[in-house]
């Protein structure tokens, strides 16, 4: 499945569940969006489609929910480590929250 | 450079709010110039900020209505403030506006001090986050210009004294702030009120607008072409606008 990342965080996911990462937001890891790097992810998503884009909780959401205005793709929100989410209690909970909210944006039942 | 970067979708929304934000800061920054206040936007807009911040830490929902009640509460408070200041020492009026932004910048940084996201935040104040506009934003924001400019027709500024021009100020600079930054606020109010003294008072507004829409534009265009982050680009094009227009009407008056 392919995806679109706002930040590079996300390897060993990508590797476990055999998800490619046909684009990163940040044209830099931590440097923000800018509009020619924003212009070159729209037109690589016309060539290489992706099912959705991935942030980490603790990122500012508005550079994925911009390409989701502009792309149509769904934004989906990870916990990325314990507590980041209120399902994120524990590592079992983090698996857990991490493949329900994956699989909600694919639309796929488990 | 990069001439594939110049893609209106992405560029349309944020041309749009700029303008939206000239409409109401370019006749309100004539004023700003004609009072001798001009550090007033900063204080204001700061103080828009500080209510954003104090709002965020009280884990109010992001964006949401609360937040605007917050900003719009603490930018009315600064402004009846220096409305009282003014009335109360007059002479001391700039120097009390300066005082009270650093002393809202100041809070701001207290606020944030134990925030992991505190520089982000303090960042996103000053040069605002132009490129993420959405529609809604942009709805709300034409509402507030559109009002304030009803005001200012309607002449709230003469009827109501000062508070009346303290407060449409702190509306007009609540709604731009959040969107375009502290420094595009301070340079859509001051450049086409500075560039434009010169001219005749009857052209003066459509050559404000007409320079600072330039400025908009073009700060975007090149912000795109060299991949340079929007809202520091547009300030420095605002400027260059601004001293062209004023350079030509110079010439065309020595003539």
């Amino acid at each position: 499945m392919a995806v679109v990342s706002q930040h590079k965080a996300f390897h060993y996911l990508y590797d476990w569940l055999g998800m490619k990462e046909v684009a990163v937001l940040e044209p830099k890891p931590g440097v923000e969006p800018s509009v020619s790097h924003l212009q070159q992810v729209l037109a690589s998503l016309k060539t290489q489609p992706a099912r959705m884009v991935i942030y980490a909780a603790y990122q500012d959401g508005r550079p994925s929910d911009w390409l989701q205005r502009n792309s149509g793709i769904a934004t989906v929100r990870l916990p990325f480590t314990v507590g980041g989410s209120d399902g994120a209690k524990d590592l079992f909970g983090l698996f857990d929250d991490t493949i329900d909210r994956l699989t909600t944006a694919t639309g796929t039942a488990k | 450079m990069n001439w594939h970067a110049l893609d209106w979708s992405i560029l349309g929304l944020p041309l749009v709010a700029g303008l939206l934000v000239l409409a109401t800061h370019v006749p309100l920054g004539a004023q700003v110039l004609d009072r001798g206040i001009v550090f007033i936007d900063l204080a204001v807009a700061q103080m828009a900020g500080l209510g954003v911040i104090v709002a965020d830490a009280l884990g109010f929902p992001d964006r949401g209505v609360a937040m605007q009640a917050a900003a719009v509460t603490a930018a009315l408070g600064g402004a009846a403030l220096l409305a009282w200041t003014e009335r109360r020492a007059a002479q001391q009026q700039e120097a009390l506006i300066g005082v009270s932004f650093v002393l809202a910048a100041c809070a701001g940084i207290l606020v944030l001090a134990g925030n992991p996201h505190g520089g982000e935040h303090l960042k996103d104040l000053l040069v605002g986050q132009i490129l993420w506009v959405d529609g809604a934003q942009l709805g709300w924001l034409a509402l507030v210009s559109a009002l304030v400019l009803v005001g200012l027709r309607a002449g709230v500024t003469q009827r109501f004294g000062r508070f009346g021009f303290y407060g449409l100020f702190a509306l007009a600079v609540t709604a731009s702030v959040q969107l375009v930054g502290v420094y595009l606020v301070f340079s859509s109010l001051i450049i086409p009120a500075l560039a434009t003294r010169s001219f005749a008072v009857r052209r003066r507004p459509l050559a404000g607008y007409a320079l600072g829409a330039a400025g908009f534009a073009l700060g975007l265009v090149l912000s795109a072409l060299f991949d340079l982050p929007s809202g520091a680009v547009i300030a420095w094009a605002l400027a260059g606008c601004g001293f062209l227009a004023a350079a030509l009407h110079g010439r065309r008056a020595e003539r």
